[in-house]
């Protein structure tokens, strides 16, 4: 068993910068009024990407989530795209 | 608790579509003058304009967007809060809290008061205004469905070939 574990072929993955630390200005406007920004950390079906995906940090993520929320509830950034 | 302690905030409150554009106006007058009875100065109000909303409300599908920014306490939040919400025209509003514990006096108006949201200036009643935050919604929901038919064809084309062995056995 431990040969065969050895020999599975381990794929290389760059380690995922978080994008709101890397650029300051995307930092700066991460807000619910600001859908357009938001939208490219939510998928077509309405979701938060998670951040094992987006590379988001705990922090950021955190924040992300809740003007995500604040978004939604305004109307502004939707909850589902399917059911209505 | 002993004293009251002045914060910095903002709220967004929705108005229904069938408002007309001068009774909006004067429903922000009338909170307005709600603020200043409450002895909340407005650092700042914006207009979103009339945007397409992200899902229905109240089967309204669109809303018209207005934003103030002010200093008060938490029971002038409170009441603005509470007044929005026994207003019918209202579909919806949201209250943030921007800063904390804010000096009145050293506060800075000027800073405040200049900038502005992404959504804001986007004039009252244009139509292209309207449709630019509803795009990206009409695509990811086409993306969304285009995906969904994959999926579906994917699940046959697997079902058929488990036949096919089926057969051959």
């Amino acid at each position: 068993m431990a040969m065969k574990k050895n020999r599975r072929v381990r794929r290389f993955r760059r380690k995922k910068l978080c994008p709101f630390k890397s650029d300051p200005q995307l930092a700066a406007d991460l807000d619910y009024k600001n859908p357009k920004l938001l939208r490219r950390f939510i998928s077509e079906r309405g979701r938060i990407v998670p951040r094992r995906i987006s590379g988001v940090s705990a922090s950021y993520q955190r924040r992300l989530c809740r003007e995500i929320k604040r978004a939604r509830f305004l109307a502004l950034v939707p909850y589902t795209t399917i059911n209505h | 608790m002993t004293t009251e302690q002045t914060r910095l905030y903002e709220t967004t409150f929705i108005v229904r579509p069938d408002v007309e554009s001068g009774a909006v106006d004067t429903l922000k007058e009338q909170v307005a003058d709600l603020l200043t009875s409450l002895k909340a100065p407005q650092v700042r109000w914006e207009s979103w304009g009339r945007r397409k909303l992200a899902f229905p409300i109240k089967k309204a599908t669109k809303g018209t967007y207005l934003y103030v920014l002010f200093l008060g306490a938490a029971d002038t939040a409170a009441e603005l809060e509470r007044v929005l919400k026994l207003n019918e025209s209202v579909l919806r509003s949201l209250t943030v809290r921007v800063l904390d514990d804010v000096d009145q006096g050293s506060f800075d108006y000027q800073e405040w008061s200049g900038k502005s949201t992404p959504l804001a200036d986007y004039g009252d009643d244009s139509d292209s205004s309207s449709d630019r935050g509803s795009d990206n919604a009409e695509a990811s929901a086409e993306a969304g469905a285009s995906a969904e038919t994959n999926e579906e064809a994917e699940e046959k084309a697997g079902e058929d070939k488990a036949e096919d062995k089926g057969e051959e056995g």
